[in-house]
């Protein structure tokens, strides 16, 4: 069967301007074929310089994360049929600079990641390892969280990362609440680093992230975590001036 | 032709796909915003021609939306699952509907 694509073309070291290519591609009569293999034989049959991103091949790394008829999704994880008949169309994603063609720069996303310390931090030095039973309250509200393949499809898919560059954006926020939910976590200023425009008030609830998430996470549902863990952290500091307590 | 400002893809609003990718979620925001944007227009019309019944009709619809979607927001903020959000919004709008039809016709409205 052959499929027409059109795919972004750009270099941002030669082009002054960014194009769409299209191709014809005969992937034959399989029924198993994805994007990526796709990809694979127009770089091999059609354009070597066609630059794009994978890794495993098995939804696990999220490095072939593209726009794929408009929405993110994995190129190793759409199959072509599901993408019905007609011209299919594949782009980066959206907000994150692009190093050519559908190859963006993920440096920028571990960057964004920086602000809020996204690493683990020991609250103390506990001799014994942690016992967080599966069925706990902690663990259940974490849940797949902590799944995330850092793919970079919410952020292409939040809007907010349009208009304001410099949000942590969906992805960041994901990993900060895994972090602050995690009670063997010291969360330190991650709290506070995070409570501004910049952070998790700049989610509007749009719920874009949630639905493009390869791997059916909901960062949304851990931005709304920490909005109430803020709210409620406030309310607490608000304690010590009711009894008379405050300097 | 595809818009790249600074080295990043950017949603155009005036390509078609992005809004044939515009889901559930989404629609809620820009219904809330908008509305929002049209109870401040229509309000301001109400204090100059007070009792026209297109223009109460039109602000009780806007109320009706905006106020129905904050109560999802409300909801969702206070810790409902998220996997609700897209059955809570039409179930906004289903309140919506039943909130201005009750409205517009079983109360009193100086017509």
């Amino acid at each position: 069967m052959i499929y027409p694509f059109k795919i972004f073309r750009f270099d941002p070291k030669k082009d002054q301007e960014p194009h769409e290519q299209e191709f014809q591609v005969d992937m034959g009569d399989s029924e198993k074929v994805t994007v990526l293999d796709a990809l694979f034989r127009i770089q091999q049959t059609q354009d070597k310089t066609l630059s794009f991103r994978y890794s495993c091949r098995l939804a696990m790394c999220g490095s072939c994360a593209l726009l794929i008829n408009g929405k993110e999704g994995l190129a190793c994880k759409t199959l072509l049929k599901e993408l019905g008949a007609g011209m299919i169309s594949l782009k980066p994603l959206s907000h994150i600079p692009i190093v050519k063609d559908l190859t963006v720069d993920l440096k920028y996303l571990i960057h964004r990641l920086k602000k809020m310390e996204p690493y683990f931090i020991p609250k103390g030095k506990a001799l014994e390892p942690a016992k967080i039973k599966p069925t706990s309250k902690e663990r259940r509200t974490i849940g797949l969280n902590t799944e995330c393949i850092a793919c970079g499809s919410c952020v292409s898919a939040c809007t907010m990362m349009y208009w304001n560059p410099e949000y942590i954006g969906p992805m960041g926020l994901n990993r900060a609440f895994c972090l602050i939910a995690d009670s063997r976590d010291f969360t330190g200023q991650r709290l506070e680093r995070i409570a501004d425009e910049n952070g998790v008030y700049r989610c509007h609830m749009e719920f874009n992230c949630t639905d493009v998430c390869p791997k059916h996470l909901s960062p949304t549902r851990g931005i709304h975590y920490l909005k109430r863990r803020i709210f409620w952290q406030g309310v607490k500091s608000l304690k010590p001036m009711r009894r008379g307590k405050s300097e | 032709m595809v818009p790249v400002d600074e080295g990043t893809l950017k949603r155009d609003v005036k390509d078609v796909q992005v809004w044939r990718n515009t889901l559930p979620g989404m629609w809620a925001w820009l219904l809330q915003r908008v509305s929002a944007i049209l109870t401040l227009l229509f309000l301001t019309l109400h204090f100059f021609f007070p009792y026209r019944r297109p223009l109460q009709f039109l602000l009780l619809l806007v109320v009706a939306l905006h106020a129905s979607l904050g109560i999802r927001v409300l909801v969702i903020d206070l810790g409902a699952n998220v996997k609700t959000q897209k059955a809570l919004f039409f179930a906004c709008l289903l309140l919506a509907g039943f909130g201005l039809f009750f409205i517009w016709n079983y109360l009193p409205l100086g017509g």
